[in-house]
């Protein structure tokens, strides 16, 4: 049931991802990256200009080669041998290579052409950079689908997010660069993908805000996360159960089984151990007290015992192996006899949460935040109307430039935020307080905290336990 | 406490405002905004909800003394007596890998519980050295659903001490032994013989020159044509005091085979067998002075478990002071009796004698047994050839020593049997039926 309950889960969130990519080509003009300012397409630019740079690269540097070697080995005849180079490089090698222009260069043409293509690479690296984003946040989706790792869904919304930052950032460093009346034609080449909206949202009304692409973008991306995680919860506490009790299944299989033949085979064990101890050569044992008598012999002995000892290691492994296995599963059998729940508490079978109320709990906390979440946030983005209604600040204040600047939502947003780490510390102190005073009334302090669980930090016991540790180190006598 | 994913968040929300703020951007603002508040939205709600001490958090052993050989189930029950239930629970149950082997089930559990919910876990260990250790502390570590706050706390008073003894291998061993062949006549209720001596019958057999003949049965002589002569036992009880050496040396080697352990399992077999031949043991081991531990001569199969107790808890630690040992024992305990000294008489051999010396004006009939050291210390399978000649080296002085300390003491009629792993048992054994078929130390 829980297995179905997380599949269900996973579907809605791959539609979800369905929605967030068709809100996203409303801000994100994938056309304009589909292909160059030349309109070829980017993927095949992407590799023409890359076979280009490797094609100058590689003609020009076996034509360099070729040179080198003429200078050094020739004497008399060099002009003859740069004639030769040319000519073969230029009517016979250049079949080889396919220039863009058709026909091969001369050497000193390849530089120029080759900043040429550099320059067209790198945009196409601009471009492609999408489409590899784009690919990434598929391929981590699949795997998000297969294995439960929100980090995988973080993946995803953040591929995507990325496709928004990267033109951001290139445009921002371009804008940064004018400034300082610095132009790069390469920059100027280059399409911006993203949609004006995304530089204004309309705040004045809920409806429309919430309605708006940017905004719904980032709400989407939001439920996608939070549903990844709450996928995730009910993962972490139903799988290690469900895994742990069909582990433990069949272990006990198995140790059943193990003991059963050992207990039928162990004559058959002894014998093989036996075998093994005769393969090693190891013979009947000669008790050390007796070497103490024979002076001459010490020597070789020692050396003997010391070679011995260690291949009786080996030979007692297959018994002591044997012996465990039976002991164990003797011992499980009669635990299992004397103890009614004990398969059960082994296996946790009482720890699996309950579907019915892991699907309610879900919806009810998923609803919660994410409807806390949206109001808070518009009323973080939105805090004009707070400055007029609320503060009743001057005109001079609400009209000025600032306020309409996006820097605005910093104002609202630290101190919400910082409420409720604070409002929690309040809560955790009123309740440990409450306690307290609970136990002090009913004079029985130290008894209760200690029957009732006065969870107290790591350090303490680890001071307490040292502390016995030391009383513990004197002489005893028993009598 | 923030958690990993409630961190990660934070530092993800952090760069989307910057960049938003920087580009002018308010998909990047408002993402950022839903994310920061996801972190610490539910907070309040969380600590509201986290009332820990309405969880009752247990251990139950299946018994708290148990031998080495043996396995012991561990049952944690986790009891939510509030009204609130926790969305996310993780409980582990701490022990220490050195002391315990686990070898079926798991020490912790993640899950949820609801409000008056009980939840039970087990798992099976395995000790592996003898002692009294402690096992715990339990932990709890509550989380909010989403793993991004999360709180960790150590249960009050969740450490239980369980008492290991040595391994029951060797007796039971001999018990096996004892029903499969009826060896009861010879582990079993048999008491010291003593020719002549004693007024219960106890056999008959041919006359040797040196018999009494007043102990000649005529009437069976006449039968069988030869002189037979009658048998008694005498019903008086040996004291068998064990004095083991519990300093620092005896714990080299392998933590699970080290002499100390191996004079542990001496002790305990040899207590199990005089006592079954209703004999007394005491028990007294030593090290430095803060270490002298003495256990009374008593017998019964009380008596056995309290051997066990009293052993259980001894730990090699200090150095070997034999003399102030000795000095010890002479002053707590004179009354004649069969003292079997388990040591590796690794001090200095004048030391040594001197301390054996000091047994003697009492009367005690003395055997040293001496676990040879190199042997129970070589456990590596691959020895570099270096270490092989060290062991060699060493193998060779340490029986230099032992057989200096030999010369000192054969003057006094004290045999120091020298021992190895295999053999240590089988040896203790026989050196005992030996002494009791001698009737030493009546």
């Amino acid at each position: 049931m829980v297995r179905y309950n997380l599949l269900i889960l996973k579907i809605i969130n791959i539609l979800i991802f369905v929605c967030i990519i068709i809100i996203f080509l409303n801000i994100f003009h994938f056309d304009a990256v589909l292909t160059t300012t030349e309109g070829e397409p980017v993927l095949s630019a992407f590799i023409a200009s890359l076979r280009n740079i490797f094609t100058y690269l590689i003609y020009s540097g076996a034509y360099m080669v070729a040179l080198g070697i003429a200078i050094i080995t020739s004497f008399a005849n060099r002009q003859f041998m740069f004639q030769f180079i040319d000519t073969f490089f230029r009517n016979y090698l250049s079949l080889w290579f396919n220039f863009p222009s058709g026909v091969a260069p001369n050497l000193n043409e390849i530089p120029d052409l080759l900043l040429n293509e550099l320059a067209s690479f790198l945009e196409n690296v601009y471009l492609i950079a999408f489409f590899i984003l784009f690919i990434i946040s598929i391929i981590y989706l699949i795997r998000a689908f297969l294995q439960t790792n929100p980090k995988y869904d973080l993946i995803v919304i953040g591929s995507l997010v990325l496709m928004i930052v990267i033109p951001l950032i290139v445009f921002g460093f371009r804008e940064m660069l004018n400034l300082f009346n610095i132009t790069f034609e390469y920059f100027e080449g280059l399409p911006n993908p993203l949609d004006d909206s995304l530089t204004q949202i309309p705040i004045d009304n809920i409806f429309e805000f919430l309605g708006s692409p940017v905004i719904l973008l980032a709400i989407v991306s939001y439920i996608y996360l939070e549903i990844a995680f709450q996928i995730n919860y009910t993962n972490t506490v139903t799988k290690p159960s469900l895994e742990r009790s069909d582990r433990l299944e069949a272990q006990l299989n198995i140790l059943k089984n193990e003991s059963y033949y050992i207990t039928a085979n162990v004559d058959k064990i002894k014998e093989e151990a036996k075998l093994r101890k005769q393969e090693l050569e190891i013979e009947d044992k000669e008790t050390i007290s007796k070497l103490f008598a024979k002076t001459s012999e010490r020597f070789s002995y020692v050396k003997e015992m010391i070679e011995r000892k260690k291949l009786e290691e080996e030979e007692k492994k297959l018994v002591t192996a044997a012996s465990k296995t039976r002991r164990l599963g003797r011992y499980i059998e009669r635990l299992n006899k004397e103890d009614p729940e004990a398969y059960d508490t082994l296996t946790a079978k009482s720890s699996a949460p309950r579907s019915q109320s892991l699907i309610v709990s879900t919806i009810i906390n998923f609803t919660y935040r994410t409807v806390l979440l949206v109001v808070i946030s518009f009323v973080i983005i939105h805090p004009h109307w707070f400055f007029v209604n609320v503060f009743n600040l001057p005109p001079s204040y609400t009209e000025s430039v600032a306020m309409f600047s996006p820097e605005v939502v910093i104002i609202l947003l630290i101190p919400i935020m910082l409420i409720f780490p604070v409002i929690s510390k309040v809560i955790s102190y009123i309740k440990h307080r409450n306690l307290i005073i609970r136990l002090q009334q009913e004079g029985r302090i130290k008894e209760i905290l200690a029957s009732v669980g006065d969870y107290v930090k790591k350090e303490i016991i680890e001071e307490d336990s040292s502390k016995k540790v030391g009383t513990e180190e004197v002489a005893t006598e028993v009598i | 406490m923030l958690g990993g994913k409630g961190r990660t968040l934070i530092l993800f929300a952090v760069f989307f405002l910057t960049a938003g703020f920087a580009f002018v951007n308010y998909f990047l603002i408002y993402f950022a905004i839903l994310l920061l508040f996801s972190t610490v939205i539910s907070l309040p709600i969380f600590y509201w909800q986290m009332n820990v001490e309405e969880l009752r958090v247990y251990r139950e052993l299946e018994k708290e003394k148990v031998f080495k050989d043996d396995f012991v189930h561990v049952k944690v029950i986790i009891e939510n007596t509030g009204r609130n239930g926790f969305d996310f629970l993780e409980i582990r149950d701490y022990y220490s890998p050195e002391l315990f082997r686990l070898v079926l089930g798991e020490n912790f559990i993640s899950t949820r519980i609801g409000p008056k919910e009980l939840i039970k876990f087990s798992y099976v260990l395995e000790p592996k050295v003898r002692g009294e250790y402690p096992l715990g502390p339990l932990s709890i570590t509550v989380k909010d659903r989403l793993g991004f706050n999360s709180a960790e706390r150590i249960v009050p008073d969740s450490v239980s001490d369980i008492l290991i003894y040595p391994p029951y291998e060797d007796i039971k061993r001999i018990e096996i032994l004892g029903s499969k062949r009826s060896l009861q006549l010879n582990y079993g209720i048999q008491r010291s013989k003593q020719k002549g001596m004693g007024s219960e019958f106890y056999g008959m057999r041919k006359y040797v020159f040196g018999d009494q003949f007043r102990l000649i049965d005529w009437k069976a002589s006449a039968r069988s044509q030869t002189l037979i002569v009658k048998e008694y036992e005498s019903e008086r009880d040996v004291t068998v005091m064990i004095v083991v050496d519990s300093s620092n040396s005896m714990a080299g080697g392998a933590i699970e085979n080290t002499k100390f352990e191996y004079a542990i399992r001496a002790c305990m077999l040899l207590t199990k067998v005089a006592l079954t031949r209703r004999d007394n043991v005491g028990v007294f081991t030593f090290s430095d002075k803060k270490n002298f531990q003495f256990l009374k001569p008593g017998n019964g199969e009380d008596h056995f478990y309290q051997v066990l107790d009293f052993v259980a808890k001894v730990k090699p630690q200090g150095k070997s002071r034999i003399v102030e040992a000795i000095d010890f024992l002479c002053r707590r305990f004179q009354k004649r009796s069969l003292i079997f000294i388990i040591s590796d008489l690794e001090e200095n051999p004048k030391e040594v004698s001197t301390a054996i010396k000091k047994l003697v004006p009492f009367n005690h009939t003395i055997i040293v047994i001496n676990p040879f050291s190199p042997w129970f210390e070589i456990h590596e399978i691959d020895l570099s050839s270096t270490d092989k000649a060290l062991a060699e080296a060493i193998s060779e002085e340490m029986m230099e020593h032992i057989l200096k300390i030999r010369q000192d003491v054969r003057n006094v009629g004290v045999n120091i049997i020298t021992v190895g792993p295999d053999d240590m048992m089988n040896q203790v054994l026989n050196t005992y039926m030996e002494a009791k078929k001698k009737g030493s130390a009546y």
